[in-house]
């Protein structure tokens, strides 16, 4: 299968759904002029003219809310906010306004929106510009939240949030965009809500996404010589969250660790732990872990940043100690 | 200097109870001399000096409990002091609720060899007040007794950590619970390997799986109250550790309050006998079979044979015969040697022939089994059971010896029983009951005449064997008793009665 890097697929997800839907259009600041600043919109102003690329002035409040209006008569904007950070500059529009509306208003129009938000950790970016806040989304009724972890799914997630009626707030992760994987030819839909076992295993149930998934995945590794057998899930959606394939995994390992590079206190850890404490106690031989970057604001110092960060090897240790 | 270490008496055996100091520090010892006697759930033993010498250091005080491996006593050269034991931790994995190292309890007396010392129960008095207010708190919410856990703070007071060691058996996954719940079993029961001391799944499992009579698990200050108001540990029956006031609450029930009656409670013994016999009768269906046999030839064989040993120091028994007969009979009929697996729907056909022999000791019964009768001489047979025997008597039987048995032999002759109905000791497939030789009157060529004659009895599972094919096994056990010298021969008749 054809390899491209992540960037690459969120740029041919994009062609594809602009050139099959004349309704869908992107807006943000720097797409048009600049191509994004990880490269994820060239070409697609040169290609689709700038009415459907269009640049804005710095104000996420107007860019959510020109969205808002432009899906409610109709259109099928996809919004980027540069850096997922800035969503709280425009948190009203994102969760009193784009959630809502749709339930408020007896269903009477959707809001057929997607929000782009590059999010984690990459080059001391520092504290306003490195956070993982999907997890205050999930917390939102009215919003789907998808957070891919390798080009595939990069290309079907947006495909697929593109396509959807409702809000979808789409994360990707800055350190992923220049990174490669097989990507198939032709239609990619990956489904929203629906988690995806990527390593089978016996021994422990290893779940993450997002950047964090390919680092889970090296700690399997490296716990499989050691007799240790990971099994990996991608979450992929955490709103609407698949607790049928968690659970079910759960069963069969007996033993539950989550991995994300989001701060643990109130994480999507948090409430997968809570799932299958709730759902599935009787299934669990250890206690629930969870790996997470600690309740303090990103720092911007190297040695403090990468000491901050989730590695392999911290995933491994929490592994190790259920054992 | 030489250490003692803790006996690793039987393959399952993991730790073991110094029952009674025979020697103190100071005296002096030969080699051989019993020092110390060590006790396990099932047997005591007498550990035995390696050298001529002094006993330097005792480590270990009577009552407590201790991994396989952990040194006992030191023993050197009288006068020799004893150096710092440099291996404290070479058991393998200390107890969870004790700190591997610990000061030695017992130094030797500066008066020299000789000297008497009673050994102090130490550590188990003023503890109450050597707990810090946090570790009290905590071990009030656990329920446990401050008393009853070791100390590793300052002057052996207790903190907090050792009261969140101490509280591992409260700690149990969810899974681990379910499958005790199911099970019926309380959970605190059953010792944890998990992290932190935490039961897991894997360790319930295990419990279920292991026979019963687990071992009884005792704080230091209750097994020496235990001692004093002579109440036998095996008689509490409590989840987890027995604590000072199960045995209080044990030596008040046995006093008996109710005016003419006694409760007993049952002893570990007991109850495995309870269990196992309950077991059998309720799921073998055994068929039953007497025959009588003419036992003259057997006399005589036995009596020749001991002639001949005479003055050897062995001698040939009654059973030992029977054991050799019925190995042969065993041999070609090996269902008869074997053992019914009701959850696989199969049984097992067991190659070796170890024939267990019933022994009546103080308050039950042992089973000990001599392995592969199948390849032994009588002589061996006869050297073999008598230790059995002998060992079952003293309570000092391994575990292993009373494994892994295939056939059972009972006899209850002594009493002059002379007809009874054995049930078979399970997985077996078969018990052979033994009666006593009388002289009686028999029909033989047209005449009375007076022979030794006994009846043979055999239970059998009828799973395995049907009437006929049980029936056949104790006819050919009946022709080798009544010409037991045809053990000596291989099975030269081509009208083999014996099915495959």
């Amino acid at each position: 299968m054809r390899e491209i890097t992540f960037s690459q697929a969120t740029l041919e997800a994009m062609d594809e759904e602009m050139t099959r839907d004349e309704r869908v259009f992107v807006m943000g600041e720097d797409i048009a002029r600049q191509g994004g600043i990880f490269g994820q919109f060239k070409g697609l102003p040169d290609k689709f003219g700038k009415d459907r690329v269009r640049d804005t002035p710095i104000s996420e409040t107007a860019i959510v809310g020109a969205a808002i209006g432009a899906a409610l008569t109709g259109m099928r904007p996809v919004a980027d906010m540069h850096f997922a950070d800035f969503m709280g500059v425009c948190m009203d529009e994102i969760f009193n306004q784009m959630a809502k509306i749709h339930y408020m208003f007896g269903g009477q129009r959707p809001v057929p929106m997607v929000l782009r938000a590059p999010d984690g950790l990459i080059n001391q970016a520092a504290a306003q510009h490195s956070q993982s806040i999907e997890a205050w989304f999930m917390h939102i009724p009215g919003l789907k939240v998808v957070i891919p972890s390798n080009p595939a799914d990069a290309k079907g997630l947006l495909k697929s949030a593109i396509r959807d009626d409702n809000p979808v707030i789409y994360f990707e992760h800055k350190a992923l965009f220049n990174t490669r994987g097989p990507v198939p030819d032709g239609e990619v839909l990956t489904p929203i809500g629906k988690a995806k076992v990527v390593r089978e295993g016996s021994d422990v149930t290893l779940v993450s996404y997002s950047r964090c998934m390919g680092l889970s995945l090296e700690a399997a590794d490296v716990l499989a010589g050691e007799g240790i057998s990971v099994e990996c899930i991608d979450l992929r959606s955490i709103s609407p969250i698949d607790k049928e394939t968690l659970l079910a995994s759960v069963a069969k390992t007996t033993r539950l660790v989550v991995a994300h590079e989001a701060i643990k206190q109130g994480g999507v850890g948090a409430e997968i732990s809570a799932i299958v404490a709730e759902e599935g106690i009787d299934f669990l031989d250890a206690p629930i872990v969870r790996v997470g970057a600690p309740f303090t604001p990103v720092p911007f110092a190297r040695p403090l940043e990468q000491a901050y960060r989730v590695t392999p090897e911290k995933i491994a240790e929490a592994v190790r100690g259920l054992f | 200097m030489e250490q003692v270490t803790m006996p690793k008496l039987g393959l399952t055996m993991t730790e073991g109870t110094v029952s009674q100091w025979k020697a103190s520090p100071g005296d002096r010892v030969k080699k051989d001399e019993v020092i110390l006697v060590v006790a396990t759930d099932k047997l005591t033993y007498e550990v035995v000096s390696p050298i001529d010498g002094a006993v330097l250091e005792i480590l270990v005080n009577e009552g407590e409990t201790v991994p396989v491996g952990t040194v006992m006593a030191v023993l050197g050269v009288e006068g020799e002091k004893a150096a710092p034991l440099q291996e404290e931790k070479q058991g393998p994995g200390p107890a969870p609720e004790e700190p591997a190292e610990r000061p030695p309890v017992l130094t030797p007396p500066s008066g020299g060899a000789g000297a008497k010392v009673d050994l102090p129960e130490a550590g188990a008095r003023g503890k109450e007040s050597a707990a810090s207010p946090l570790a009290r708190k905590w071990a009030r919410s656990f329920g446990l007794d401050p008393a009853s856990i070791e100390g590793s703070g300052p002057g052996g007071r207790v903190v907090k950590e050792n009261v969140m060691k101490a509280s591992a058996r409260f700690r149990a996954t969810p899974l681990a619970r379910k499958i005790a719940r199911e099970a019926g079993i309380p959970v605190q029961e059953i010792s944890g390997t998990g992290p932190m001391g935490r039961t897991t799944a894997g360790d319930v499992k295990a419990y279920l799986a292991s026979p019963p009579g687990e071992k009884v698990r005792v704080s230091p200050a209750a097994a020496r109250l235990a001692k004093d108001l002579r109440v036998p540990l095996e008689m509490i029956k409590v989840p987890g550790r027995i604590m000072k006031e199960n045995v209080l609450r044990a030596a008040g029930a046995a006093k008996g309050s109710e005016a003419g009656e006694r409760r007993v409670p049952l002893t570990q013994m007991r109850k495995v006998i309870a269990d196992r016999m309950s077991f059998s009768a309720s799921t073998i269906p055994s068929v039953f079979f007497n025959i009588e046999a003419d036992f003259t030839g057997f006399m005589a064989f036995r009596k020749a044979l001991n002639e001949e040993l005479e003055g050897n120091g062995v001698k040939v028994s009654f059973n030992d015969i029977l054991m050799k007969i019925c190995a042969r009979a065993l041999v070609e009929m090996p269902m008869a040697n074997a053992s019914y697996d009701p959850e696989r729907n199969e049984y097992t056909l067991h190659e070796d022939i170890n024939i267990g022999i019933a022994v009546a000791v103080e308050g039950g019964l042992l089973v000990p089994n001599v392995k592969k009768v199948q390849e032994k001489t009588l002589t061996e047979i006869a050297g073999e059971s008598l230790e059995l025997v002998n060992k079952a008597r003293r309570g000092e039987l391994l575990l292993e010896e009373m494994q892994g048995g295939t056939f059972t032999i009972t006899n209850l002759g002594m009493f002059g029983i002379h007809d009874f109905i054995p049930i078979i000791n399970p997985p077996e497939a078969c018990i052979l009951a033994v009666n006593a030789v009388t002289e009686r009157p028999v029909y033989r060529d047209g005449q009375v005449i007076v022979r030794p004659m006994s009846m043979i009895g055999l239970s059998a599972d009828h799973r395995i064997l049907d009437g006929a094919d049980a029936a056949r096994f104790l006819a050919r056990v009946r022709e080798l008793v009544e010409k037991p010298w045809m053990t000596l021969i291989p099975e030269h008749r081509t009208d083999k009665w014996s099915v495959d």
